[in-house]
């Protein structure tokens, strides 16, 4: 079956073939002609088709980005889930960070990076990975975070390896820790949710003030050590239709030119605070306006449920790739499943530092069944015009118990399709406004 | 929940297409058609590392950041044992997750770091 998908757009409608990267605007009549025409030899030698023809689209495209039917186990990067401790109070966190102080204890974190250096070894790869990441806020179990990057550093050149860190960070960060991270880290990502009176609404400290100086203070640092660095904001109900603003903000404040966005996810700590996801309509609008403010400035505006320059077959790596540790031992597949009492643990969970080994054990059959999590075993996507982008979007929120045949979508689809969709419409606008451009100049 | 979407040109309402067929007997038009080099990442195709060997590293390439584009125009779909662009000298792999350990990560024939997963 040829991919190639017909999404209405006003009176018109785009025609669009992902894996062929090709779009076109027709009208209704060609929608029917080729609908019911195209194995009629005349029709489909018809002139009108020439730019279809021309633009390979009716081919369907090359082969969809699965994956092979198996392939070994031996990953490379680790993300390493340090603390489940918070100094913020985050109205939404999902992991409802700080509620418990768990900490990593150094043997689990060495036996993760010598995971990773075996594997390397072992795969030929040239690189290790060491990512630092939530449940709880990483910098707060800074002892481990330093002697895991030293160590991850000497072992890797000891073996000819080079390796990278990453950090994912609320922020609050302090002088001789930013000095470490210039010099030891390839980049972080730090949670900002735009101007001043939301961020603080939302990421208040553990004491309940406001953390905004102090991360500003933090990411204008960064900018002027010319040091590589990521924004991150979560929008909610309340911040929905103020994400224009936001591109302003950080455009105007910080030496940015790629933010990302995401929707609030009602789980975790929203249970308590009520604080609610933005509708999935509204999203989908402000990002649209946003998109437009980020391309006047020279910006650019991401979101994971809307990559149109993607094409996969699984959201992430939660789908039997990701290899994270949590404070605990246990390893997990998804950055949001991090305590092993979460229902999905059941799921995402598939291994387990085993002390005695001081090494890792792993399920294969639990991760057999989590590499089946993808697209092309999702019958609900099979005819969306979304599939291998969103490739069924986040696990986590649509597939709690990682059965294939219960995705159902979620309300996110409807989010996910329309941005997708004004992504499409300003690559044909664009198009359009080249081609009279050209007419002009002829 | 979302309704199954029925997005295949083969879905197209009948009744409708039909009605656009008559009505008027409009002609079928094409105003604009979009391609290749007019998305982002130009005719992706993807590759897979061989399971059981390490892919060559031949040549080098540039792209290491957010929103390159690989010189080969060969997505980089990554797994544990490597990724894509084998046997193309010349070539890169996307990062859209450059942060945060959001990625897969894996490993390009270039000997560039792949992070093609997005962060979320």
């Amino acid at each position: 079956m040829a991919e190639l998908f017909v999404i209405p757009h006003g009176r018109r409608y785009l025609l669009y073939a992902p894996l062929a990267r090709a779009a076109a605007l027709v009208n209704e009549a060609a929608v029917a002609e080729l609908r019911t025409g195209l194995a009629d030899r005349e029709t489909a030698a018809a002139p009108w088709l020439e730019p279809l023809r021309t633009s390979r689209m009716l081919e369907g495209g090359p082969a969809p980005p699965t994956y092979p039917a198996s392939y070994g186990f031996a990953p490379h990067e680790v993300t390493i889930f340090p603390t489940s401790d918070c100094n913020l109070r985050c109205v939404y966190c999902y992991a409802d960070a700080g509620r418990l102080r768990r900490r990593m204890p150094w043997p689990v974190a060495r036996a993760a990076v010598d995971q990773v250096v075996s594997n390397a070894r072992r795969v030929g790869a040239p690189v290790c990975i060491i990512g630092f990441h939530g449940g709880g806020e990483p910098s707060l179990h800074w002892d481990l975070v330093r002697r895991a990057t030293d160590y991850a550093r000497d072992l890797t050149a000891r073996n000819g390896l080079e390796h990278r860190i990453h950090m994912a960070s609320n922020g609050l960060l302090s002088r001789r820790q930013r000095d470490y991270i210039s010099a030891n880290f390839s980049s972080i990502n730090v949670s900002v949710d735009g101007p001043r009176d939301i961020h603080d609404r939302q990421r208040p400290t553990k004491g309940g003030r406001g953390s905004f100086d102090a991360i500003m203070e933090t990411l204008t640092d960064l900018d002027e050590r010319k040091f590589s660095y990521g924004v991150r904001s979560t929008i909610t109900a309340r911040s929905v239709d103020r994400m224009p603003e936001m591109v302003d903000f950080f455009a105007d404040t910080l030496k940015l030119t790629y933010l990302h966005f995401e929707p609030l996810f009602y789980c975790g700590r929203c249970v308590t605070t009520k604080w609610q996801a933005p509708d999935e309509r509204a999203f989908a609008r402000a990002f649209g306006h946003a998109m437009a403010r980020a391309k006047a400035r020279g910006a650019s505006v991401f979101y994971s449920g809307a990559r149109l320059d993607t094409l996969v077959s699984k959201f992430c790596a939660a789908a039997g790739d990701g290899f994270s540790v949590t404070p605990e031992g246990d390893v997990t597949s998804c950055f949001e499943v991090c305590d092993s009492r979460d229902p999905r643990a059941g799921t995402y969970h598939y291994g387990r530092f085993d002390p005695s080994r001081r090494s890792f054990t792993f399920d294969a059959a639990k991760l057999a069944r989590l590499r089946e999590l993808r697209v092309d075993n999702f019958a609900f996507c099979r005819d969306c015009f979304c599939k291998w982008h969103c490739a069924g979007d986040c696990l986590a929120k649509v597939l709690p118990a990682g059965d294939p045949v219960r995705h159902r979508g979620s309300k996110r689809c409807g989010m996910n399709r329309q941005i997708t969709k004004l992504q499409l419409a300003q690559l044909i606008e664009t198009g359009a406004q080249e081609k009279s451009h050209g007419q002009a100049s002829d | 929940m979302a309704r199954r979407p029925t997005d295949r040109l083969e879905q197209a309402p009948a009744a409708r297409a039909q009605a656009g067929r008559a009505r008027t007997r409009a002609k079928p038009e094409v105003y604009v058609t979009v391609a290749g080099q007019k998305f982002k990442k130009p005719d992706l195709d993807v590759h897979f590392a061989e399971a059981a060997s390490g892919p060559a590293r031949p040549g080098a390439c540039t792209c290491d950041a957010v929103d390159t584009v690989c010189s080969c125009n060969k997505v980089c779909t990554c797994n544990p044992q490597g990724c894509g662009c084998v046997g193309y000298t010349s070539c890169g792999c996307e990062s859209h997750a450059v942060t945060g350990g959001g990625s897969v990560g894996g490993w390009c024939s270039c000997n560039k770091v792949c992070s093609c997963v997005p962060v979320h």
